[in-house]
């Protein structure tokens, strides 16, 4: 990337802080967290405002700015933000800060130049040649919705062509899961930041704490991770959402508890939950459905981390009811 | 429960694979210390979450232990043997793809397989690689492992960086886009202002190859047999194949309207297409990424036949090109009257016979003779 000069490089960094070239100016600055110094001080409180901005969905950036220090606090702000975040070791967190940052890339990518975007595509670790992309990076991160199956792609010699509003949003989710892998590791040269952590706690979304005769603790790890991804309102494809709703059936979830759990679902509309939840209830026509055996779990996709128990049951709901009588068993 | 003959036979058929591993050994996966290993006798695996540290310690076990089945994970784990599944630590996974009798056609799948069926499971490995791994995902001949699974089938390997950290929704992706599964074809018309577009015959992937064939159809095939495929009523065929040139002309130029085909029709026949065209496998084998498969070169208990590296395809026939046993003569009781094939015609009476050992241990292994005399 040719930059016409210093403040140049510097507000393309603002708006892409995980490039190369922003990371070779944040190790420029050379700054010393530990210091008292009123910049610093400032850094870290920008960085827990980015942190909280970025559970509301995005961050705000000034990148236009003309003050080369309010610039550099802009960019110095997330590398810290970042580490805070690790630090915290709270899953959710990570998961919100991921989206929130991706979300923030995609908004600068929408207007940027197609040069921009062919220089980001490698950064992200995106293989690319001319306007396609390697199916791998495809599949690997292309969004949920059918119409983007690869099946309706065209594709040759292991290139998929696709348009630039895809392309961004194949960006957006590898950028995603790179934020996401790479805060996994703790970093503990910088224990002394924790101090700031109670700052950024946040409120999680009300758990699921229905308390009837169903027993969450025993669910299968399938359901557990399901909900665990419905309640982080990440959006769920039409077999998962059916697998969920169906189980919580089964165990005796009341409709009005099993519609709750969808509504942080991006598209949610209660009306349209509450219908097919009561369809799933057999509500309309007396049959209550099942949900999918483990083998079709496992086609779909959904079966996670199954655990010794799964491997004796053909059905979600049967690892539920074996559990539930070793635990009474044993209570 | 398992009667004492069986035992008897099983006992001599691992006496058998014993030698056959003590003289020619196995050719083992790489990076073994990462593989999850499963073996059995009674079943396909009787046990697993077995691992080897290195090919000597294999070697040893098929030479001292000699299951008669032995499978490895397509999987590389941290702690192969570790239990339960998710304390292994999986670091990624071969892309497998999985082709069975059982999937292909019903007529074949029980009895003895023949040449003739085991040939249309190698059409439909073939399918694979020439219509969709090489020009569509740009792998290379030598990306792509063919093995025989040592019974009713193949069984093809990738092994490279490429695939290694795919995830499951990605091998979903890839197994459904080979075989057409969950293809909705109305994805690929659209609708602008009152015309009606669609792929040109020459566009890449699924498009291309949907309009190319439908071309091909219409205008090469018989009208009976082109009915036939695309799955229309006589009426409806009647009415296409009239105006076949026109149709032909238009999808040529993207444009699928200029003879008035209705939504319904169009489903209809690019559907038909698209399970014809589609390859037929066991998807859930390549989806699955701790599945553990049949170990190449080891033999398979079920036939006596070795897993064997397939590398000239077209001329690969596993009953004869799989036949590891020799010919010295072996005294059996066989249980009924047998016909088949391997390494030429076999007709076998029922009773007290003397046949060549690469024969002896394939009717043994399927259950159907017990050896006399050797034990
Ligand atoms: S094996 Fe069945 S119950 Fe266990 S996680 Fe998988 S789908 Fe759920």
């Amino acid at each position: 990337m040719d930059f016409k000069n210093d403040l140049d490089e510097l507000r393309f960094s603002v708006k892409y802080p995980f490039t190369s070239v922003a990371k070779g100016l944040v190790r420029r600055m050379n700054i010393d967290l530990k210091s008292n110094d009123p910049e610093i001080v400032e850094v870290i409180d920008t960085a827990k405002k980015r942190i909280k901005e970025d559970l509301r969905g995005g961050v705000i950036l000034d990148p236009r700015q003309k003050l080369t220090r309010a610039l550099e606090i802009q960019l110095l702000s997330y590398p810290v933000a970042r580490i805070l975040v690790a630090l915290s070791r709270n899953n959710f967190m990570k998961k919100r800060f991921a989206e929130g940052e991706s979300n923030t890339m995609r908004k600068f990518l929408m207007g940027a130049p197609d040069e921009e975007v062919a220089y980001l595509l490698p950064e992200l670790g995106i293989k690319a040649e001319g306007g396609s992309i390697h199916f791998k990076d495809y599949i690997m991160f292309m969004p949920d919705d059918e119409q983007y199956r690869l099946f309706y792609q065209s594709i040759s010699s292991g290139y998929v062509s696709i348009n630039r509003d895809l392309i961004v949003e194949i960006m957006t989710s590898a950028y995603r899961r790179h934020i996401l892998d790479t805060l996994s590791n703790y970093p503990s040269d910088f224990e002394f930041l924790k101090k700031e952590l109670p700052d950024i706690q946040i409120k999680r979304f009300e758990r699921f704490e229905y308390t009837g005769k169903a027993n969450a603790d025993a669910f299968p790890p399938c359901m557990k991770n399901l909900l665990a991804e419905a309640a982080a309102g990440e959006h769920l494809g039409h077999s998962a959402r059916f697998a969920i709703a169906a189980f919580l059936v089964n165990v005796g979830y009341p409709i009005d508890k099993i519609v709750d759990v969808f509504k942080n679902q991006p598209n949610f509309k209660e009306k349209l939950t509450r219908y097919h939840v009561e369809y799933i209830a057999g509500k309309k026509d007396g049959k209550k459905r099942l949900p999918p055996s483990c083998e079709k779990m496992k086609t779909y996709a959904l079966c996670v981390n199954p655990d010794a128990l799964c491997s004796r049951v053909k059905n979600p709901l049967s690892y539920y009811k074996v559990k539930m009588r070793n635990k009474r068993g044993r209570g | 429960m398992i009667t004492l003959e069986e035992l008897n036979a099983k006992t001599w058929l691992r006496e058998k694979f014993r030698e056959y591993y003590a003289k020619e050994g196995v050719e083992p996966p790489p990076m073994i210390w990462q593989r999850e290993f499963g073996v059995g006798n009674e079943k396909k695996i009787d046990y697993r979450h077995m691992s080897f540290r290195d090919d000597k310690e294999l070697l040893g076990y098929l030479r001292s232990t000699t299951p008669l089945y032995i499978s490895y994970s397509a999987g590389y784990y941290k702690f192969p043997s570790a239990t339960p599944m998710e304390k292994k630590g999986m670091l990624g996974a071969d892309l497998i793809f999985d082709f069975d009798l059982g999937d292909i056609s019903d007529t074949c799948s029980s009895g003895f397989p023949t040449v003739e069926c085991l040939g249309l499971v190698k059409n439909e490995v073939v399918k694979l690689i020439e219509e969709f791994l090489i020009p569509d995902f740009g792998f290379s001949k030598d990306d792509i492992l063919v093995f025989f699974s040592g019974s009713k089938g193949y069984h093809i390997h990738i092994r490279n960086d490429l695939v290694f950290d795919l995830d499951q929704r990605a091998r979903k992706e890839l197994v459904d886009y080979v075989s057409a599964a969950g293809m909705n074809v109305r994805f690929f018309l659209r609708r602008e202002g009152k015309s009606l577009h669609g792929p040109l015959p020459s566009s890449n992937g699924w498009g291309g190859r949907l309009a190319k064939e439908l071309v091909k159809v219409i205008s090469e095939y018989p009208p009976e047999k082109a009915r036939n495929i695309l799955g229309v009523s006589k009426s409806v065929f009647q009415k296409i194949s009239t105006r076949r040139g026109e149709l032909v002309d238009g999808m040529n130029r993207g444009l699928w309207d200029l003879v008035p085909v209705s939504m319904a029709t169009w489903e209809v026949m690019l559907s038909s297409l698209a399970l014809r065209l589609g390859v037929k496998l066991d998807r859930n084998v390549t989806i699955d990424m701790s599945r553990l498969i049949r170990l190449p070169t080891s033999l398979h208990g079920s036939s006596g036949l070795l897993v064997e590296r397939v590398k000239n395809l077209d001329k690969f026939n596993p009953l004869e090109d799989a036949i590891v046993f020799g010919r010295k003569y072996i005294r059996l009781h066989v249980k009924r009257n047998l016909e088949f094939y391997l390494g030429g015609e076999q007709k076998i009476e029922a009773g007290e016979v003397e046949l060549p050992e690469f024969v002896a241990v394939y009717i043994v292994a399927k259950g159907e003779g017990e050896p006399i005399g050797e034990l």
